[in-house]
């Protein structure tokens, strides 16, 4: 697909960690995982009341909270291994096809020897390819104007 | 002993789905998602996890029962996940072994009686033989079925999946409870249901009393959501309840 003539593609972004050993390049693109995830990893249900008023959901109960909040941190967990996947990371544990394993992605890459604020810059890097950063926007549009000027 | 209040008890129909299966991926405190493998159950398909079904698993320090909430696929068929609640707790759930054994039980639905009563009579026969016109000997003639009643208004009806499965469903086997299994250990006779009256002691020392009808089957029902009543009757193929007394951790 193009628009305007320019062939659409995805956002990436690049990340380089120095090793004296050769450094190892981490690449992220944008990725969209709403429906693999929902496929996947569906929502929690509520436990669900039967009152003569009628049925409802019981959203206060607190082990449905806790299940909302954990599906949160899997979602965000599903789309950084996606997201890296043109990194070619050969990952032990981490398997897509199951969700039980998606957050295990830190604890494997400090376990290969990675610092925590590596494994954080990796999230900025995800977070970078997957959303509209302002400053990138500005410098791409500043860029465009400049050659319609020309 | 206290007086008993059915606002203090909470009855559960449940069935009886048991079984076993195997985690095929390591879990961590806080899962919600399971990955599993080597299910077997009393279901006619043997490898489906109904929605709804309760387990534990061995890695689980505190051997917190479980609901499942939802399946992969979402059809009677081999499961491959499952979402639990509540989430794994405190554990080691190593799939390799037998940490990741899963144990399933029964699915159940909660019924928070307001005010109503419960009843139940257990009849023994006996036969008493004479010799030469004489009082003699006595003996155990057959067993008789418990004979239980209940009627009451409830406050809610509470199913921990999710699911909208009314006692009148539970009772039948139908709508979303159509995946139970009967609590009868010979699947040829015909469908029954276990129900069990926890009475929940609010006060003082004494212990909570579980009363188990096991296998009962309704021959009477009445079911009004209007007014929230339920009146059901019926008889149980044992000659008296189970009755437990502890401190019981639901309560």
């Amino acid at each position: 697909m193009r628009i305007n003539g320019v062939e659409v593609t995805g956002s990436e972004a690049l990340l380089v960690l120095p090793r004296d050993k050769g450094d190892i390049p981490i690449k992220a693109v944008a990725v969209s995982i709403s429906e693999e995830f929902d496929e996947k990893c569906p929502v929690p249900v509520a436990p669900m009341l039967q009152t003569k008023d009628g049925n409802k959901p019981d959203h206060n109960d607190k082990d449905f909270k806790v299940a909302m909040a954990r599906r949160a941190d899997m979602r965000f967990a599903l789309m950084i291994v996606r997201s890296l996947e043109p990194s070619n990371i050969e990952w032990d544990k981490v398997n897509v096809d199951m969700p039980a394993t998606w957050l295990t992605w830190r604890d494997e890459l400090q376990k290969e020897g990675l610092s925590e604020v590596e494994c954080n810059r990796i999230v900025g890097l995800v977070l970078e390819a997957n959303s509209l950063d302002e400053a990138k926007i500005k410098a791409a549009r500043d860029n465009f104007l400049l050659g319609q000027g020309e | 002993m206290a007086r008993i209040e059915m606002r203090d008890v909470t009855i559960y129909i449940q069935d009886g789905l048991a079984g076993s299966g195997n985690l095929s991926a390591n879990g961590t405190l806080n899962d919600v998602t399971l990955n599993i493998n080597t299910v077997v159950l009393n279901t006619a398909v043997t490898d489906a996890v109904p929605i709804g079904a309760r387990l534990y698993l061995d890695g689980e320090t505190a051997n917190t029962v479980h609901t499942v909430t939802a399946r992969v696929p979402d059809s009677v068929n081999t499961t491959n996940s499952i979402n639990i609640t509540p989430v794994l707790g405190a554990g080691t759930y190593n799939s390799g072994n037998a940490e990741g054994a899963i144990t399933f039980i029964n699915q159940r639905i909660e019924i928070q009686v307001g005010e109503g009563n419960l009843t139940w009579t257990e009849a023994k026969e006996y036969e008493y033989l004479r010799e030469r016109g004489d009082l003699d000997t006595v003996k155990e003639a057959d067993e008789q079925p418990v004979e239980m009643s209940m009627e009451f208004v409830y406050e809610y009806i509470k199913t921990q999946s999710g699911q909208t499965i009314t006692p009148v469903d539970a009772l039948k086997q139908q709508g979303e409870a159509a995946e139970w299994v009967s609590s009868s250990s010979d699947l040829c006779e015909p469908y029954c249901v276990d129900v069990l009256a926890k009475h929940c002691v609010p006060c003082g020392t004494d212990e909570d009393e579980d009363v188990l009808f096991t296998d009962f089957r309704y021959e009477g029902l009445d079911f009004d959501t209007g007014d929230a009543t339920i009146a059901v009757s019926g008889r149980c193929n044992v000659s008296e309840p189970t009755v437990t007394r502890s401190t019981d951790a639901e309560c």
